[in-house]
């Protein structure tokens, strides 16, 4: 894959590649999205890349993916919260579809709690990120989605690109992630949300406040579900003592088992994986705990974003989207 | 009232970010008027912005009876949303509702004549005509309610070439419930079938059951090309 096809570059050669007519999808800092011409693209806000030359923030370049139209146009679309739920269902019968969605918005909360139960979720391949903003900014900028055709900011929508494939084609959807459920107690939660109070160790109840407190956890270790040998995150936004809750940058789910990471080594080279991959992000927490400013991550790069999409919203997970030949 | 709310929310299935606003029973004509509408979204880390849910154009359905009750839903659609393409809501411009949709087109397809559909459905004339009005002009196409009419082939490979097991084949069954094991290496099935087999654990109805492991099949059908290592493990096990 080519720099050309899938890497950073500057705002002039991307509106190049878009007035030639190409369909993208672009990652870059709003100033840099809002100089782009309207075409087929759709975008979302965020500074932080992993790029062929490792980690970096940078307000000047964009990340630019290039998406095959060679099964007929992919189709872009925008979903708000009353029809988010249909994303899958509209998806194409073979092939994918590229979603972004504002991070902090309600599509946001919304997507991260209902997604496993949208009609055909899992049965097509949906994969994405979320937008966000400098970490300076949050809670003061907010992070936009854009649709190219439009030329459409938007703080609210979720905007989606459906990509058919040839038959001969398909997507395969894949991730990467260093944590594993640790050996420790089975965590369980009342109710989904993003902050828990009350839960249960190893079925007795208490609060997981005291919890990770008694086990002095180290609060970049997520809480971890395993989905049938998939290691799905949950990371811990923070710890409210006095409240009693912890926070939470994805949903805890009530029929799901949890039990803390296993410690790893934060400084530990990223385990490659996706070197033939058509689209990779990663997670902005990764990029921060592991110090990922500088160094290389597996290729082939893509947006450090606010959350990653593959099928479910994860944390601290590598996403890849790699089209497969029969 | 809030319990009258809360219970149409339940019998109507209606999910957030969509709320039972209002209810308001007609005794005289035996009617319940049923109002939904998009609740103003829940802030995310307390650094959600406000954001106001603009009221669209009321769109308004007959929908199925309930206990010799007839049942009509309004929605209040937030400005620049699609409609909602739930049950308890209906096309632009259509009398009647998904839900009610399809059982007149089901009585339609087994003879029923307008009239009868009108008295067993107990519904005026005029809006029937205008329903099968626009079937007859293909203004209206009807959804199929059968999820297994979803899993025919979706642009996969022809059912005579596919090695998955068939529906019937107890092999479903058994990796539904998990006696049955995988070594799953594709994502979307380890999802799939982790959340299959919780939710079964569950469920005693057998109708929802049998919908789970239709669902699952059809994630075999449509994914079967990306399933070599799992169905080499899958068929020795099939009937």
């Amino acid at each position: 894959m080519s720099a050309l096809e899938n890497g950073l570059m500057g705002p002039d050669e991307a509106a190049a590649l878009i007035r030639a007519g190409h369909f993208l999808m672009i990652a870059g800092d709003e100033a840099l999205l809002r100089r782009l011409p309207a075409g087929n693209w759709i975008g979302g806000t965020i500074p932080y890349f992993m790029g062929s030359d490792g980690g970096q923030l940078s307000r000047e370049r964009l990340f630019v993916t290039r998406i095959p139209a060679d099964a007929g146009a992919p189709e872009i679309r925008r979903y708000d919260i009353t029809s988010i739920d249909h994303v899958c269902a509209d998806g194409p019968a073979n092939g994918f579809s590229l979603i972004i969605i504002p991070a902090f918005s309600a599509i946001h909360s919304l997507y991260a709690r209902k997604a496993p139960g949208f009609e055909d979720m899992f049965i097509k391949p949906v994969v994405g990120w979320v937008a966000g903003c400098h970490v300076d900014d949050i809670g003061r900028v907010a992070p936009l989605v854009v649709s190219g055709p439009g030329l459409d900011f938007d703080a609210e929508r979720a905007v989606v690109m459906h990509v058919p494939l040839p038959p001969e084609r398909y997507a395969h959807v894949h991730i990467a992630n260093a944590m594993r459920q640790g050996e420790g107690e089975v965590l369980r939660f009342p109710e989904t949300g993003f902050s828990a109070g009350r839960c249960t160790v190893d079925g007795v109840d208490t609060t997981l406040a005291a919890y990770l407190e008694a086990r002095q956890a180290d609060l970049r270790l997520p809480l971890v579900a395993d989905y049938g040998g998939a290691s799905v995150n949950v990371s811990i936004k923070g710890v409210d003592r006095e409240a009693g809750r912890v926070d939470f940058y994805a949903p805890v789910f009530d029929d799901v088992a949890y039990r803390l990471a296993a410690p790893v080594d934060f400084a530990a080279d990223p385990e490659a994986g996706g070197e033939t991959a058509l689209w990779s992000c990663n997670c902005i927490l990764n990029y921060l705990y592991c110090g990922l400013e500088g160094r290389c991550a597996a290729p082939p790069g893509g947006p450090m974003t606010f959350g990653e999409i593959a099928y479910l919203l994860l944390n601290q997970t590598q996403v890849f989207l790699e089209i497969e030949a029969l | 009232m809030v319990d009258g709310l809360a219970l149409w929310k339940q019998l109507l299935q209606v999910q957030e970010p969509w709320v039972v606003q209002a209810c308001r029973a007609d005794e005289f004509n035996r009617c319940m008027a049923v109002w939904i509408g998009v609740e103003a979204p829940r802030s995310w880390f307390g650094l959600g912005r406000p954001r106001v849910v603009e009221g669209g154009a009321e769109a308004t359905w007959r929908h199925i009876g309930f206990g010799g009750w007839r049942v009509q839903v309004h929605v209040r659609v937030p400005a620049g949303s699609e409609m909602p393409r739930h049950p308890w809501a209906g096309e632009a411009g259509m009398p009647f509702t998904r839900a009610l949709d399809r059982q007149i087109l089901s009585l339609l397809n087994e003879g029923v004549g307008m009239n009868g559909v009108c008295a067993i459905l107990d519904l005026p004339m005029t809006e029937v005509w205008r329903y099968r009005y626009a079937l007859d002009r293909g203004r209206h196409a009807v959804n199929s309610a059968d999820p297994v009419a979803a899993a025919s082939p979706d642009g996969v490979p022809a059912a005579a070439a596919s090695r998955v097991p068939d529906l019937d084949d107890p092999v479903w069954q058994r990796l539904m419930d998990g006696t049955l094991s995988l070594d799953v290496r594709v994502l979307g099935l380890q999802l799939l079938l982790s959340r299959t087999r919780s939710q079964v654990a569950l469920i005693a109805d057998e109708e929802v059951r049998r919908m789970k492991l239709r669902d699952l099949h059809r994630y075999f059908v449509k994914n079967e090309r990306m399933l070599v290592h799992e169905l080499g493990q899958l068929l020795p096990e099939a009937a």
